[in-house]
């Protein structure tokens, strides 16, 4: 039983990831998602069409396409997680991602958009 | 023609009216003020407070300080009230053997019996003869990556292993149980999994999601499991009633496993009546300890029982009493208590994820007389400092009675509820007679103090703030629910450390409440509080001052002071009044002020009527 799902249609957390990013990171934020129950679904570089580098822009982007409106986005160096209605220029979270806590950012990332679906508290500083 | 202020100082805030007297006539109200009490009620740092608010009030009524001709002060009510409380049960589990607690997100679903195994034991799959031939349940420590566990453990099944269930360190449940071929249940969020016996049997229950465990807080879930004897049935009881109520859970057999829930000597309590003595068991619960008080009264004074709780509790009130009032211990003389029994979470001693089982606790509030001497010298230090005459006008119940009775659609006889943090004090006026009042314990603080027990929160001020702010939950980033159910959106996104949690709604800012507590357990607690406390108390004071203590005969009821500022209570006791027929409402002091004020009017309007008598 995973998570994953190709349909666009199937409600689910919207990750993008820069041109330059590993594909594990989508892999590390599903993790933390699929720890609360919520489905996450990597997009295509070209389908959010927000700027690469501008990780609020492009985590914006991403959240409008979620049909939960919950969208995480990775750029060289930080992780954002963003909510539909939020202003563009202002995610729910942004954390710096330090190339040893890389898989505990984005773990915790997913966590936090996952908990942002489901209404519990974020955790916004303790370590999974 | 004279100018004259009235001044009533209390615990928590200073108000003042001032007033134009024609001579021989009634007074003409100019301006009133409030301020918050500076120092304690009755000491020399009042006097700061004082001034300031009598120069603010004079300077709204456009009048000069020089021009006042008389203050009068508040006789404070001569009661000062503590509160303190015991548990009278524990659970004490002496051998680990029990996990249980609610994870947000615990891994499958069901139940699992098997011997508790560490997964290295798992590791060596390849060679069939090393691995364990019963049914085991699987220890994860954190330093097992959730891939890496759940690939041991579907190599363990595959080579015919019976893993039953697992117990996970990390947060890591459900990723676990995803990635097996099999659905099997796993607790996680076992923070001192370390503490879990190895080769112990072990059982383990995931209750599906929106349920509690059954099997294993049932004590004969326990027994069938484990195959238990009656004898030992017995013992298991402590361990079902922790485990009540949660999601998820694991009881593991240890072979001297000796967990009790030891009753604590409570001890009992004495009342001393002006006519007899009677003994009564703390265990015995608040309506008995309370019942035994009623055949006492009038109490003189309260006695606990030496070297038990409840005689520990008393000393201690005694104590702090006698420091305040500077009396002697055997001066200080108990003359009311209230007795509120609550159910108070506590930490289960030897548990392994921090278990709480809900405790029997019983909380006693209880009251002192003090003297008068503490406003005689507030008033000498007054008249000194502002160079005016400044007298003691009244006892307290007179005057605030006088002032409730300048509410519109009020008429005597007539009966006034008021209440601060340490006493709720309540009197009656019909005419030609004297005023009857009476102040009993348990109030304010004793409402506090439930609520910071029975929430199991660390500091009494965060209990004190629940009390007084109503609730709301932060819905999404934009709108919160208020506890009416009420929705309220907003502009800007709210900070994203309240989304999800339950606030306080004080003014327009909102405080997060660092528990797990859902906003419906906060204020079924906040309201039963108020319930046991205030409301029982209120009832218990207008039964006293009534004509044949029947509360039918009064037609008038009047909620003046703090009690009528709270956001709930007035109406909590509207209610229970009208069951009565009686016409019960905050007052309104002088066409506008509301409950508050009533002092300070009520001293004036006491000086008019005796210089009036006097003419």
């Amino acid at each position: 039983m995973t998570q994953e799902d190709e349909s666009p249609e199937r409600p689910a957390i919207h990750v993008s990831l820069a041109p330059e990013v590993d594909e594990h990171f989508f892999e590390w934020i599903s993790f933390g998602a699929e720890e609360e129950g919520i489905p996450c679904r990597l997009e295509d570089a070209d389908e959010s069409g927000g700027e690469a580098d501008d990780v609020a822009a492009l985590a914006y982007a991403t959240a409008k396409n979620s049909r939960f409106g919950v969208g995480v986005s990775v750029t060289s160096g930080k992780v954002a997680v963003h909510e539909r209605h939020m202003p563009a220029a202002q995610p729910v979270i942004v954390t710096e991602v330090e190339e040893d806590y890389a898989r505990q950012v984005c773990r915790m990332a997913g966590s936090n958009a996952a908990r942002l679906v489901i209404g519990t508290p974020l955790r916004l500083d303790d370590k999974l | 023609m004279s100018i004259i202020a009235g001044v009533d100082i209390g615990n928590s805030t200073t108000e003042v009216a001032i007033a134009r007297i024609e001579d021989g006539g009634s007074p003409e109200f100019l301006s009133s003020g409030s301020t918050m009490t500076t120092g304690i009620k009755g000491t020399a740092e009042n006097i700061s407070g004082i001034v300031q608010v009598l120069k603010e009030s004079m300077e709204a009524a456009s009048i000069n300080m020089e021009d006042l001709e008389l203050v009068l002060l508040n006789e404070a009510t001569p009661v000062i009230g503590d509160v303190a409380m015991e548990t009278v049960t524990e659970t004490v589990v002496t051998e680990s053997s029990m996990v249980g607690h609610n994870p947000g997100s615990p891994g499958g679903e069901g139940i699992g019996v098997g011997q508790t195994t560490h997964i290295r034991d798992l590791e060596d799959s390849d060679s069939d003869d090393s691995l364990p031939d019963e049914p085991i349940i699987v220890i994860v420590p954190q330093d097992y990556d959730f891939e890496v566990a759940a690939d041991i453990i579907t190599r363990a099944l595959e080579a015919g292993v019976e893993v039953k269930a697992g117990i996970v360190q990390g947060d890591d449940g459900v990723l676990i149980a995803n990635r097996l071929p099999e659905a099997l249940p796993f607790v996680d969020e076992v923070a001192h999994i370390e503490k879990v016996p190895l080769d112990m049997l072990a059982a383990v229950e995931v209750a599906p999601q929106g349920r509690a465990v059954q099997q294993l807080s049932n004590p004969y879930g326990i027994a069938t499991l484990f195959s238990l004897s009656s004898e030992e049935t017995g013992h298991v009881i402590p361990i079902a009633k922790a485990l009540i109520g949660l999601r998820s859970a694991v009881v593991i057999r240890t072979p001297e496993s000796d967990v009790e829930s030891k009753q604590i000597p409570a001890g009992s309590i004495t009342f001393m009546g002006e006519n007899q003595n009677l003994d009564i068991e703390l265990e015995a619960g608040a309506d008995a300890i309370m019942d035994t008080l009623a055949k006492v009264e009038p109490l003189s004074d309260v006695q606990g029982e030496s070297g038990t709780n409840v005689g520990g509790m008393i000393e201690r009130v005694r104590q702090t009493m006698a420091d305040v009032t500077e009396k002697s211990l055997e001066d200080v003389k108990i003359r009311d208590v209230l007795a509120v029994d609550c159910q108070v979470p506590q930490q289960v001693e030897g548990g392994i994820a921090d278990e709480f089982s809900t405790e029997t606790a019983t909380g006693l509030a209880v009251m002192v007389d003090t003297d008068r001497l503490l406003m005689e010298r507030v008033a000498e230090s007054l008249s000194e400092k502002i160079d005016t005459p400044v007298e003691l006008g009244g006892a307290e119940a007179n005057t605030a009675i006088l002032g409730a009775l300048t509410t519109p659609g009020i008429d005597v006889p007539v009966a006034i509820i008021d209440g601060g943090a340490g006493s709720v004090d309540a009197a009656q006026f019909q005419k030609g007679k004297p005023v009857e009042h009476v102040h009993l314990a348990g109030a304010g603080n004793m409402v506090t103090l439930l609520i910071q027990n029975e929430l199991g929160l660390e500091r009494f001020e965060v209990a004190e703030q629940i009390k007084i702010n109503p609730l709301a939950k932060v819905e999404s980033l934009f709108h919160i629910r208020h506890e009416d159910n009420s929705v309220q959106f907003f502009d800007d996104p709210l900070d994203s450390g309240l989304f999800g949690r339950v606030v306080l709604v004080k003014d327009d800012e909102f405080i997060p409440i660092e528990s797990d507590h859902t906003l419906d357990r906060i204020r079924t607690v906040r309201q039963e509080a108020k319930r046991r406390v205030l409301l029982r108390n209120s009832i218990r004071a207008l039964e006293r001052i009534s004509p044949s203590n029947n509360i039918r005969f009064l037609n008038f009821v009047a909620i003046v002071g703090r009690f009528g500022l709270d956001f709930e209570l007035p109406q909590m006791l509207t209610n229970e009044l009208i069951s009565f027929d009686i016409v019960a409402g905050v007052a309104n002091v002088r066409e506008g002020l509301g409950p508050t004020n009533a002092v300070a009017t009520g001293l004036i309007i006491n000086y008019c009527q005796q210089q009036d008598e006097a003419a």
